[in-house]
């Protein structure tokens, strides 16, 4: 059987694929302000320290979403917090919470009773598992970092660009920074359901680290990189199906391989412009 | 008065007064260098009247205002490094960000907000690099953006950090010849470590070195920069001119 006439026929399959193309569309706004912000490790942080949250929720019989949900806004808004003091090396403080969180998950899930088959599915995603409440979630999520978007996008192109001229202005540089933060872990949230916490920095940073390098404004970058980021969540799942892969691994490599690609084409044909003397 | 200092002194946390005792007055109108050594201060003293620093003693005023307040009628050009070159931005849309502040808070930008854009672009004769990205302007281009940004806040009073620091003699002449048009409308503060270059334009001098002294230019003697200058650079300076 193929991919399509699969699809035509399990609904598992359906979901996995409309879960794929909404991830790829927060992907696509959010990874925007992550690479251009150059927050990646960040993100990386917070996406790790997650599996915290998720072993509690798992132990104490919660949904383990919610748990995801409180444990990514509360990495975000800790580093966040530590940043704007500046009393401590972020670096550092990113790398403590990646371990801790993952610590404090993997304590709680050995000490949970039953079957623990799942810590793999956190860890790597498990697409084909998504339910149909999980598709109202994603969609709640993107909905929610969109409108966000859509109302400030002056105010985070303005304190992702040149955060000391936006404080002049009177932008609350701090307050918009912990939002932008808290998107970013949202989003973690929502791509976690797709390729597990640990590949979700590549799925986020891969799509607006290629549409960067061809478009040069803030809004067309969004939309290249959501359309990229739809593409990627597809294909992935559809290469993975016969051969049976794991589908967040093949929808990693399938970014990979077109950032490879959208670099070497870049170097080769299109240099950047340099500084042009009129 | 557009800005005033009044026995204005400050250090960092356990360390030694960085700025002292600094007491300067800029009328409107005024087009004033300041001047010093790196290390003297100047970048500190910006911060202060930016009101991104508070003062260990002593006042700021802008406009008989708190910096916090009275910064909406500032200009600010920063130094390049203040922010990342490559951003995916239009010169339009960078520009635009000077907005900030007096245009609506949610969603795009208004009607006037561009309208203000455009005539800003015409004055730094940037009108045709509108579209343009960022990241492929000259220096001196993107030192007339960077003016044009400031421009677009409505300012009364431009300060500039630094203006020539990445850009060569030629453009540099450019940049000074464009707010000698601009102080006819504008009160200018300059800071620079360029000391020979920027006396041609501006009409008064304060040289900062931990305290202040203010000149009008023609009174800049090679003496006097002997004062606020360490040894070594005054070689640096002797030298130059002698050629």
């Amino acid at each position: 059987m193929t991919f399509f006439e699969a699809l035509s026929q399990y609904s598992f399959l359906q979901h996995a694929l409309i879960a794929g193309l909404l991830a790829g569309l927060g992907c696509g706004v959010i990874g925007t302000y992550v690479v251009v912000k150059r927050i990646s490790s960040l993100a990386g942080g917070i996406a790790h320290a997650v599996l915290g949250g998720m072993g509690v929720a798992y132990y104490f019989h919660i949904s383990v979403t919610i748990g995801a949900l409180i444990a990514a806004l509360f990495s975000a808004l800790l580093l966040g917090w530590i940043r704007l003091r500046k009393q401590q090396n972020e670096d550092i403080l990113v790398g403590a919470l990646w371990s801790t969180g993952m610590a404090v998950g993997i304590l709680f899930i050995s000490q949970t009773a039953g079957y623990n088959a799942d810590l793999m599915s956190y860890l790597f995603g498990n697409i084909l598992m998504v339910h149909v409440e999980d598709l109202y979630w994603m969609m709640a999520l993107d909905f929610l970092l969109i409108a966000t978007i859509g109302i400030f996008h002056k105010q985070f192109v303005a304190i992702t660009f040149d955060e000391e001229f936006a404080r002049l202005r009177g932008v609350s540089v701090d307050l918009f920074y912990l939002i932008l933060l808290c998107m970013v872990a949202l989003t973690v949230v929502l791509l976690m359901q797709v390729v597990g916490l640990i590949l979700v920095i590549a799925l986020l940073t891969l799509p607006a680290a290629i549409a960067i390098l061809y478009v040069n404004n803030i809004l067309q970058i969004m939309i290249v990189a959501s359309l990229l980021g739809m593409l990627f969540s597809g294909s992935g799942l559809m290469i993975a199906y016969q051969p049976d892969l794991p589908v967040g691994a093949t929808i990693i490599l399938v970014a990979a391989i077109v950032y490879l690609i959208a670099v070497i084409t870049k170097t080769l044909f299109h240099r950047k412009s340099g500084p042009i003397l009129k | 008065m557009m800005i005033d200092l009044h026995n204005l002194s400050f250090s960092y946390p356990n360390s030694p007064l960085v700025l002292e005792n600094i007491n300067l007055s800029i009328e409107q109108g005024e087009f004033i260098g300041i001047v010093g050594p790196n290390g003297g201060g100047k970048t500190t003293l910006l911060k202060l009247i930016l009101g991104l620093l508070k003062p260990t003693q002593g006042t700021v005023l802008i406009k008989g205002l708190s910096p916090i307040k009275g910064r909406e009628w500032i200009g600010y050009v920063p130094q390049f490094a203040n922010f990342s070159r490559d951003y995916p931005i239009s010169v339009m849309q960078a520009i635009l960000l000077g907005r900030l502040g007096k245009t609506k808070r949610f969603f795009g930008y208004c009607k006037t907000d561009y309208q203000i854009a455009d005539r800003v672009m015409q004055e730094t004769y940037l009108t045709d690099l509108k579209h343009r990205a960022l990241n492929t302007l000259s220096g001196g281009q993107l030192q007339r953006v960077l003016i044009a940004r400031a421009l677009a806040c409505e300012p009364e009073i431009l300060i500039l950090d630094e203006p020539t620091a990445n850009i060569d003699m030629r453009v540099e002449e450019d940049i000074f010849d464009l707010l000698k048009i601009l102080n006819q409308r504008l009160s200018i503060l300059v800071v620079s470590h360029d000391i020979g270059f920027i006396s041609g334009y501006v009409k008064k001098v304060a040289c900062l070195n931990k305290t202040l002294m203010c000149h009008s230019t023609e009174e800049l003697t090679p003496n006097l920069i002997q004062n606020l200058y360490s040894n070594q650079t005054i070689h640096a300076i002797q030298h130059l001119h002698s050629h």
